[in-house]
């Protein structure tokens, strides 16, 4: 059975929910508004915190060579 | 003796304006004869430590004098950065070297990371009471 739910229905719903959660959808929609339109949104919907640099093992590297290096000297 | 300091978690905003707690440490850089105080971000899941850019400068590292290239990952992945040691003290400790990745973002925090913090300092944390507490690495014998 399709379900669907009104403008009018919808928009009350998201007056009461919580600023993140508002500010969550923004970048949701943007992001399907973006997609149709076969536009790159990545610059302005992706997370900047989520840094994800638990995979960084190259740098780590380069940088305990760095420190081996500085305490040779 | 172990010689421990305690810290307390510090409240911040988050980018959707939600209130949180954050492991920050006051510390203290020095780069051949600069020095600033500031804080960084305790990331155990953080493979490196990383500078942002601004902070480099305004300990007066020259950019384009860097030569060590270094590959972060995530988003910081899409931008240039630079290996850079620093000596850094935390209380009343010892300073120590810390290599960081210097990024050219201006937006990342200053994270202290596995590579090398977390191989100088032992930490305790303390979520739940929102604080926590340092110590230098042990010697092993």
């Amino acid at each position: 059975m399709e379900t669907s739910i009104s403008t009018n229905q919808l928009l009350p719903t998201l007056q009461i929910l919580p600023r993140a959660d508002k500010l969550r959808i923004i970048l949701f929609l943007i992001s399907q508004l973006a997609q149709e339109e076969g536009i790159d949104s990545s610059s302005v919907t992706e997370n900047y915190l989520d840094w994800k640099l638990y995979d960084a093992s190259n740098a780590a590297n380069t940088l305990l060579n760095m420190l081996a290096e500085d305490k040779k000297a | 003796m172990i010689n421990t300091e305690q810290f307390t978690y510090r409240q911040v905003s988050d980018d959707f304006g939600e209130l949180n707690f954050s492991p920050s440490l006051p510390l203290t850089l020095s780069y051949e004869n600069n020095s600033i105080d500031t804080s960084g971000l305790l990331d155990t899941g953080a493979s490196v430590n990383v500078m942002p850019y601004q902070i480099g400068l305004q300990l007066r590292a020259k950019w384009e004098q860097q030569n060590t290239s270094v590959q972060l990952a995530g988003n910081l992945a899409k931008l240039p950065a630079y290996g850079l040691l620093i000596t850094a003290t935390v209380a009343k400790f010892p300073p120590v070297r810390l290599a960081f990745a210097w990024t050219r973002a201006e937006n990342a925090p200053l994270i202290l990371g596995q590579v090398n913090f977390f191989l100088e300092f032992d930490v305790y944390f303390f979520r739940s009471q929102k604080t926590f507490e340092i110590q230098p690495k042990q010697e092993t014998r």
